[in-house]
């Protein structure tokens, strides 16, 4: 199996970041001629911010079911009063 | 089953807060409402989305809060008030995410920064990539400036295309195209959402362009960056956009084009142009300048900007402007612009 290099896993990240298209753009332009360091940062970067991205779709996902069956009933309240 | 109408209407309430306490309190239609009604923040926009989503996700037909007893708008408040909560969230790891990479491409050699945008800059834009040592060290310092002055990444790559832009000619004191301004503007809102979140005040952004500027050098192509985001102070800081040719050091005929090559959304600028600063230049120097601008957009094709500039020389109230306007609406472009180019004083012009 392959062993992506760190450039390509970025490069990878950056598709599904939520970041604006102009600093994706500055760091796939930047890559090239960033020190190791600075790549080996921008990649932990960008996998706690995927990281974090699921988790709060996962609450958001809790919130919606939990209020669907309320406003499921509202709804129903006012089919009622109807 | 329908989605529920984004139309805050529907939740207008007929009962007045102040006769009950509690729903004074727990009445979320005021607080909607206000949201939309807000400026374009970021956290309305974080508002807007959980709004969005109780709307278009939740597929509960036709709900008129209207008819619930209003004890239950407590349920949809604080429905949109979690999912708020998660939208600004969001952006927050947007936010945080964007500032952790600017700060890791500003760790990198500003020349080799350089180099690489203008390797982009010529891919993108086919520009001369000539090499000069010149552009080379003005660059690098207008970085470091830039490191120095907090701006994010997006104004290092806008202050490396402009340097490139402009540099790559043969003759650097020639303005730029307009394709050659706007692949430097395409950057500009960026750099504004960016210095707006970092200087939140007129004094601390003027003190950071002025840092800029002088790193600039003697070539003052580096202030056309400096100037888009000068264009948009108004909309940023309410700050009177009649100072911003004065504070830029420039003269209004040279920050004209500036606002023509610009992006069109940018707001208000032609307006303040037109209605302000021309006829200040039309004292000041007469109308050459100004009727060379005309010829410039003429030659460029770019007639809808003739067209709202010949509406506006009728408010200023300039007979030889009025002229020469209706010239334009009514005379062939290229003759216009030939005609332009031949002195007033010239035997062709005597004898028509």
């Amino acid at each position: 199996m392959k062993t992506m290099t760190i450039d390509q896993q970025i490069i990878e990240l950056l598709a599904t970041s939520s970041i604006a298209p102009m600093m994706k753009s500055i760091i796939e332009v930047s890559l090239p001629v960033m020190a190791e360091k600075n790549k080996e940062n921008v990649l932990n970067h960008l996998k706690k911010e995927q990281k974090n991205l699921v988790a709060l779709k996962k609450k958001e996902e809790k919130i919606i079911d939990k209020y669907q069956g309320i406003m499921k009933k509202l709804s129903a309240i006012q089919s009622k009063t109807k | 089953m329908g989605k529920i109408s984004p139309n805050l209407n529907i939740f207008m309430s007929t009962t007045d807060p102040k006769s009950n306490p509690e729903q004074a309190t727990t009445n979320p239609i005021e607080s909607l409402a206000s949201a939309k009604e807000q400026a374009k923040s970021r956290i309305s926009k974080a508002y807007h989305a959980a709004l969005d989503k109780v709307f278009g996700t939740v597929k509960i037909g036709e709900l008129n809060l209207k008819e619930l007893p209003k004890k239950s708008w407590i349920f949809v408040q604080n429905f949109v008030a979690e999912l708020f909560g998660v939208e600004k969230a969001k952006e927050d790891v947007k936010t945080d995410t964007e500032n952790q990479l600017a700060k890791e491409v500003m760790d990198t050699d500003p020349a080799k920064l350089a180099d690489q945008y203008t390797k982009k800059l010529g891919e993108d834009a086919k520009f001369d990539t000539g090499e000069s040592d010149a552009v080379k060290d003005m660059t690098g310092d207008v970085l470091v400036a830039m490191k120095e002055s907090g701006a994010t990444a997006d104004v290092v790559s806008a202050i490396g295309r402009t340097k490139t832009a402009a540099e790559s000619k043969k003759d650097p004191e020639k303005p730029l195209t307009e394709n050659e301004m706007r692949a430097v503007f395409s950057t500009g809102l960026n750099v504004l959402a960016n210095w707006k979140e970092k200087y939140k005040t007129e004094k601390a952004m003027t003190a950071a362009l002025e840092k800029v500027k002088k790193a600039g050098g003697k070539s003052g192509k580096i202030t056309e960056v400096v100037e888009y985001v000068g264009t948009h102070f108004k909309k940023l800081f309410a700050f009177d956009a009649m100072k911003v040719p004065e504070m830029l050091g420039l003269g209004i005929m040279d920050f004209a084009p500036l606002v023509f090559a610009g992006d069109k959304k940018v707001e208000g600028g032609v307006e303040i142009l037109l209605e302000k600063l021309f006829p200040i230049s039309v004292r000041e120097n007469g109308m050459e300048p100004v009727k060379k601008l005309f010829v410039d957009v003429i030659k460029q094709k770019r007639y809808p900007d003739v067209a709202q500039i010949s509406k506006m020389a009728f408010m200023l109230n300039t007979q030889e402007l009025k002229d020469f306007a209706k010239r334009i609406r009514s005379a062939n472009p290229t003759q216009l612009v030939a005609d332009a180019k031949t002195p007033d004083n010239s035997p062709e012009k005597k004898e028509a």
